[in-house]
């Protein structure tokens, strides 16, 4: 009672002492109750995630703790993070055990050594269009500790979907502008992906030292993410919006007289053929941007990201995918004079800068029954695609370092 | 320097307890030194032009007051609007006139807009407020609204009207003060000169004022924000996305103009200064007149005085203040970005103002409407702003109108 009424009288005479009081007894709580959260310290611009950042994070605690092993980052869109396929059928838990097969058969004639431990890493996420590709592959580089190793036991896959150099898909250039920091500080880039300018200046620079040193030190700000995930089970802003949206369609639902439907029990890998899809509802999708029209800021970055891999090759090789795409869904729309121009400019943009290029997007052993739609794979779809990754993973992860660099 | 930043934070954390050490007579000058500091960090060379802007119209304003010359207030006005159209406007008119070359084949025009196109130019913060300020301070001085005891409030300079170092720092003060340097309110120089000292129960409504702010835009605007972007993404949207697209983005532009203008609100009175207020219940209105009444009143009271009202006003005929309406709102459209989809966000508001008057002219509102009939009004008023902002929201007029087609089709 009696500490009731002090407080109270603290809140009434000093409002702003009473508030930094509660602010101060919430960081003793949260430093007494909660480890330190290494994805904010390291990214303390985005204090909720971004893009994939605790797969990279963990990556480098993995590298960092000089365990032997390959490690294999899937960098890209939907395809390569699985995301419609259950655990147990996603693409990086296919490749592992494809990949560690083809070093085992590679290794057997010499008995003495045994092949490394395969990692693979998904830092991928649903429409990554070929600008968040290459600012994830430079923050990847960036990323990896200096170290006495040579990086040569990590290889990463870029996607490049077809789908995003349509017209339906350009806009938004960059799926995820968190990323936009990676990207080089060129203002008419930028402005090309409809991003805010670079920040320049000395506020920028105050900024981030602030960020980089009070996210360190005040666990107010560093424990934001580990909150979040606690008590909305994520970050805040998709909590809320998903929560809304869920709301709005159970309210529009009961309007119309029907019962809020449970969560689907339908079988999640049953292919495209058994969801009703048709040809039309995905034509917009590779109606594609002229190539040689500025508004193809896709195929743009793409160059860009051949550049960027170019450059890297000899440090983190890297190969590109070209993803998989349904063949009997799409039929005519592949064989299109534009379609062919941009799988041959794809081609031929790789080649100009050594990169190896899996194009996989009239492979016609990936049969139309491997298909959930246009592009995401069942679990057989994601099978053959590891066989085929790992396949085309060998060359690189068996080629010694040296060797490479020579060839650069 | 976003008012959500760190660095905004530390920056007010540091300024306040200076500001409430020092005496009251030299707060004014670290207000203008820390407002200095605030604008320079950003862009240093965008200090000195906006500097340079306010000393070339605090020096006119002066000469104005001593001769009322309609040729050096006519060219003071150009000169602020003609900064003000290179930074911002200059873009749109040369691919305008490139568009127009091009279209009828006259090559000079072509070759001559595509040497004068400038890329890349970077637009000083918040030159589109300080220019309202600055054509608000002129022409007030010239209809001899800002009178000798205005321009002067404390008494303190020899000579009211005249150049004097006091005169020049508050103007420069009115023109950079940070807190509403980004988003506004719009100002006016005879109420901004009356400051006060803060007293501790200011410091906590205004910090309370600043908190309510943030929550509004860091918590609500920019969790709305996310569902908004589909208004930018019409052919991949269905229509009840567009639909709850539209919603959240009437709801995400209120909550982030009006949080920052919370900020701006809350902070002044921190540092002493009462600034307008500039939303009031906004989408409570119950037709569009009052709907600008509530809205954004810093501005459309500023476009009522220095353009309606100049224009002829409501004392005109009905074509003609219709007429009006139209292009000061296009105007209006113009100012919130130089695009082809704001200007038809204004007209879209213009010809709504236009038809409220004329609908008031045969039909006069009955003095005391029911309950149901003011719910039906404010839900048509919400509904025609609504798609005012689909307009607005679009990245293209293109998409603006493709997104309005689309919520109206059947696809899905």
């Amino acid at each position: 009672m009696r500490c009731g009424c002090l407080l109270r009288a603290v809140r009434l005479k000093r409002p702003l002492g009473f508030a930094l009081l509660w602010l101060l007894l919430l960081e003793v709580t949260l430093r007494l109750t909660l480890p330190a959260d290494p994805r904010t310290i390291s990214d303390p611009a985005h204090p909720y995630g971004c893009f994939a950042d605790q797969t990279l994070t963990e990556l480098v605690a993995a590298r960092a703790d000089g365990t032997a092993a390959v490690d294999v980052v899937l960098i890209g869109d939907s395809v390569l993070a699985s995301v419609e396929n259950p655990v147990g059928s996603k693409l990086a838990e296919l490749l592992q055990p494809a990949l560690t097969e083809r070093l085992l058969a590679k290794s057997a004639p010499d008995a003495k050594a045994t092949p490394p431990k395969v990692r693979v890493w998904t830092v991928a996420a649903g429409g990554a269009h070929a600008a968040d590709v290459l600012a994830a592959l430079t923050r990847l580089q960036h990323s990896l500790p200096p170290e006495p190793r040579p990086l040569s036991k990590l290889v990463v896959v870029a996607s490049s979907n077809v789908i995003f150099f349509s017209k339906r898909h350009r806009v938004p250039a960059m799926t995820y502008p968190c990323l936009a920091g990676w990207l080089p500080a060129d203002p008419a880039l930028h402005r090309q992906l409809g991003l805010p300018p670079p920040s320049t200046g000395p506020w920028s620079t105050t900024e981030q030292f602030l960020q980089k040193h009070l996210t360190r030190h005040v666990y107010l700000l560093q424990q934001r993410r580990h909150l979040a995930e606690r008590w909305l089970g994520g970050p805040p802003r998709e909590a809320l919006r998903e929560g809304f949206v869920s709301g709005v369609r159970g309210l529009l639902q009961r309007l119309k007289g029907q019962r809020p439907q449970p969560s689907t029990t339908e079988d999640p890998d049953r292919p495209w053929s058994a969801r009703g899809y048709t040809q039309a509802q995905f034509a917009a999708s590779y109606d594609v941007v002229p190539l040689d029209s500025p508004e193809a800021t896709n195929f743009q970055l793409t160059q860009r990201l051949a550049q960027q891999a170019g450059q890297i090759q000899g440090q983190i090789p890297t190969l590109v995918l070209v993803s998989p795409q349904n063949q009997a869904l799409l039929g005519a729309l592949l064989q299109t004079p534009s379609y062919q121009q941009l799988t041959s400019a794809l081609h031929s943009t790789f080649a100009a800068h050594s990169v190896p290029l899996l194009q996989l997007d009239r492979d016609s052993a990936f049969l139309s029954s491997m298909f959930l739609d246009q592009d995401h794979l069942t679990r057989a779809g994601n099978q053959l695609l590891a066989t085929r990754l790992a396949e085309a993973l060998l060359p690189l992860l068996l080629a010694p370092l040296s060797e490479r660099d020579a060839a650069d | 320097m976003q008012l959500t930043s760190l660095t905004f934070l530390a920056f007010v954390l540091l300024l306040l307890p200076v500001h409430g050490l020092l005496p009251s007579r030299t707060r004014p000058l670290l207000l203008l030194l820390a407002s200095l500091l605030f604008y320079a960090g950003a862009v240093p060379l965008h200090a000195l032009l906006i500097v340079a802007m306010a000393l070339t119209v605090y020096l006119g304003g002066c000469a104005l007051h001593q001769k009322q010359s309609r040729a050096l207030y006519v060219a003071l006005i150009l000169l602020c609007v003609g900064v003000l159209g290179y930074f911002k406007y200059w873009r749109l008119l040369c691919s305008m006139l490139d568009f127009t070359a091009t279209g009828l084949g006259w090559q000079a025009l072509h070759t001559a807009t595509q040497r004068l196109q400038i890329e890349d130019v970077r637009i000083p913060l918040g030159i589109s407020f300080f220019t309202f300020e600055f054509v608000h301070y002129l022409t007030d001085i010239r209809l001899q609204r800002l009178t000798s005891d205005r321009l002067d409030p404390a008494g303190a300079a020899p000579s009211p009207g005249r150049p004097s170092l006091r005169g020049a720092r508050d103007f420069l003060l009115f023109t950079l003060f940070f807190p509403t340097l980004l988003a506004g309110p719009i100002k006016r120089f005879q109420s901004f000169g009356r400051s006060f000292t803060p007293t501790g129960e200011d410091i906590a409504a205004g910090l309370a004022r600043v908190l309510l702010g943030l929550g509004k835009k860091v918590l609500l605007a920019d969790s709305l924000a996310s569902m908004a972007l589909r208004l930018s993404q019409p052919d991949q949207t269905t229509p009840h996305g567009l639909w709850l697209a539209m919603y959240a983005y009437a709801g995400q532009i209120y909550l982030d103009f009006s949080g920052y203008s919370d900020v701006a609100i809350g902070l002044s009175r921190c540092l002493g200064y009462r600034i307008p207020e500039n939303f009031n219940w906004p989408y409570s209105a119950t037709s569009l007149p009052e709907f600008w009444r509530r809205w954004h009143i810093s501005l459309s009271s500023w476009i009522r005085d220095y353009l309606f009202i100049p224009l002829g006003g409501s004392r005109q005929s009905p074509a003609r203040v219709a007429i009006n309406l139209l292009l000061v709102m296009a105007a209006c459209g113009l100012w919130h970005g130089a695009a082809g989809h704001f200007v038809l966000w204004g007209l879209w508001h213009g010809l709504g103002l236009g038809a409220c008057r004329l609908w008031r002219r045969f039909r006069p509102a009955p003095t005391a409407p029911s309950r149901l009939l003011r719910i039906w009004y404010g839900v048509l008023t919400f509904h025609f702003v609504c798609f005012g902002w689909v307009l607005f929201a679009a990245p293209s007029l293109q998409a603006a109108l493709q997104a309005v087609a689309r919520m109206f089709s059947r696809a899905h």
